[in-house]
């Protein structure tokens, strides 16, 4: 066997293996855009029901909806609250764990269990301490007498988003920390010997090594969160259903209300077809100011994977 | 300047004891309450219980199907785990060992699936798994959730492939072993630590999804425990909080007992392979 033929036979196994993996991403993810793209210019209903053209209708309808228009708003607000929140706190959880201490497996390991149930769970766990009559944080602060009256965590539309973030938060920070701690493994030990034989103290030392290494994974983490966050639908629907009143009401949710309770499914697909087109406007504009991250994200990549 | 780093060091120390409060806390206090009467819960809830009662275990386990959703949810995430397995292993052994024009792409294509809101991909998912006879299935669901599980896997799967010794596969190259038989003989037992972790991931990623089983399982007969758990729970104008206390301990309960076995292989798998 020649060289040549030994490349063409390792290229050829290598794309087979990767095609099944393609092909399901292709089956649940590309194929429904399409579907969804051609629903949007129908005047369809219900799945299976009777339906004729009707070219932009559901586009310029959308444009003209308060509901919608007010949905983006508050899915912006969302994304920001949460994406932003959540990458802080991660990684500042992340650096104080990242240096041992008594205790560190038990740390690293249980600190996953909010990420690792249900939502259904999460949703009744944080419905129940945040009840007005029997949770435990209105009950214990009425105790205490720092609260008068209970405060209505999901029931005031003034607080029930900032309840929302938190719970969801209090879902996904975890994950995003043991991410971020295991980038922090990754920088060079030499570094941080160098520095402190010139003395540099704790804060010289995050601001000219820590941070630095951390900047590639902080930029697409600060990314895939920002999607992620965007997507955010079960811990909503299962704790306010988008209220009280349409408080919480982010674009997944009024569009999976009417599709599946307004049963209007090329409405709802249009809405999806908007948020996704400003979703991904939003990528490239990210990835093309942070351009320089992401390519040293992608160089590491590549020198890891020689 | 060693006492005020001792000081930092309690200080840091309270600060994790606090996080880790507030994220572990919860599941303690609801552990508790699910073995208080609900009346207890309503009215006059006092920090330590009054009265202990089995009442709420024996409603979850007697009359609610509760077996049959923790069924349910076991066939979907087995299918699940079954499905991702050699997908997860397949692609991984190809982003890290195989070299191909387009494979960076691909494996960033496949990545790209965690951009699309899934709540807004559920309407044409359901138009074509209707067209598939996917439609209360719980194929069909467990399908959903590999999808969801498989690109992260293989990232994470890779990663860990990195961490290993290359001295055996080096050495079967140089014995002209083919990448075929190097995989199956390898790398696989090689991996194994890694293999579990996916393998735990890929059951976490279905045991905990809500979306898909709502919106394609129709049928009663069919729920996975999310689903069924919060219809009762969530369906009723007031909420028996005993009753529902008792039913996120018995759907938090595998994951637990899962963590409590293979947990620190999971962490290690992911943070095997240096992630910048």
């Amino acid at each position: 066997m020649t060289q040549n033929d030994f490349r063409n036979s390792e290229a050829r196994l290598g794309l087979y293996l990767i095609l099944p993996a393609v092909f399901l991403v292709i089956l649940v993810v590309i194929l429904p855009i399409i579907s969804g793209i051609q629903i949007s210019f129908t005047s369809q209903r219900v799945v299976g029901s009777e339906f004729e053209s009707v070219g932009l209708k559901n586009y310029l309808d959308l444009f003209g909806d308060k509901n919608f228009i007010a949905s983006l708003g508050r899915s912006a607000v969302w994304v920001i609250a949460n994406g932003l929140f959540q990458t802080i706190i991660s990684l500042l959880i992340a650096l104080l764990i990242n240096q041992p201490f008594r205790g560190q497996n038990f740390v690293r390991t249980w600190i996953l269990l909010p990420w690792a149930v249900p939502a259904a769970v999460t949703a009744i766990l944080w419905r129940w301490m945040f009840d007005a009559t029997s949770g435990i944080i209105n009950t214990s602060m009425m105790g205490l007498g720092v609260l008068e009256k209970p405060l209505l965590f999901l029931a005031n539309p003034e607080i029930a988003g900032i309840s929302l973030t938190f719970v969801n938060s209090w879902r996904y920070v975890p994950f995003l920390t043991i991410i971020f701690l295991a980038s922090l493994a990754s920088v060079p030990e030499e570094e941080y010997e160098a520095a402190k034989v010139d003395g540099a103290g704790m804060w010289l030392q995050f601001k000219s090594i820590t941070f630095p290494n951390l900047l590639p994974t902080l930029t697409v983490l600060g990314l895939v969160g920002t999607l992620w966050a965007s997507n955010v639908f079960d811990i909503i629907w299962m704790m306010t259903r988008g209220g009280p009143g349409v408080s919480t009401t982010t674009v997944p949710v009024l569009m999976y209300d009417t599709a599946f309770y307004g049963y209007n499914i090329s409405k709802a697909s249009a809405g999806a077809i908007i948020f996704l087109l400003l979703l991904i406007i939003f990528a490239i504009v990210f990835i093309f100011l942070n351009r320089k991250q992401f390519i040293l994200a992608n160089e590491t990549f590549k020198d890891l994977s020689k | 300047m060693n006492s005020s780093y001792s000081a930092i060091s309690i200080l840091r120390l309270l600060v994790i004891v606090l996080i880790m409060f507030i994220l572990l806390a919860p599941f303690l206090w609801i552990l508790i309450a699910s073995f208080r009467p609900n009346m207890e819960l309503v009215r006059n809830q006092t920090l330590i219980p009054q009265n202990i009662t089995l009442e709420n275990y024996v409603s979850l386990f007697a009359k609610s199907a509760y077996w049959k959703w923790v069924i349910n949810s076991f066939i979907v995430s087995i299918y699940t785990v079954i499905l991702s397995l050699p997908l997860i292993v397949a692609g991984a052994y190809s982003v890290y060992r195989t070299q191909f024009r387009g494979r960076n792409v691909l494996s960033f294509f496949l990545l790209s699936v965690y951009i699309f809101p899934t709540a807004l991909l559920v309407v044409p998912i359901f138009k074509i798994f209707d067209g598939l006879s996917l439609i209360d299935s719980h194929l069909g669901c467990a399908l959903m959730n590999t999808a969801f599980a498989v690109p992260f896997g293989i990232w994470l799967l890779q990663a860990f492939l990195r961490s290993l010794p290359p001295e055996l596969e080096e050495a079967a190259a140089v014995d002209g072993i083919s990448k075929t038989r190097t995989l199956f003989q390898i790398i696989i037992p090689q991996a194994a630590p890694g293999i579990i972790a996916i393998a735990m991931f890929a059951f976490i990623v279905s045991w905990t999804e809500y979306l898909f089983a709502m919106t394609l399982l129709l049928s009663n007969d069919l729920h996975t425990l999310p689903i069924g758990l919060t219809g009762i729970v969530f369906g009723q104008y007031r909420v028996n909080w005993g009753f529902a206390a008792a039913g996120a301990v018995g759907s938090a309960l595998p994951v637990f007992i899962l963590f409590l076995i293979v947990g620190r292989w999971f962490i290690r798998g992911i943070s095997a392979g240096a992630i910048k």
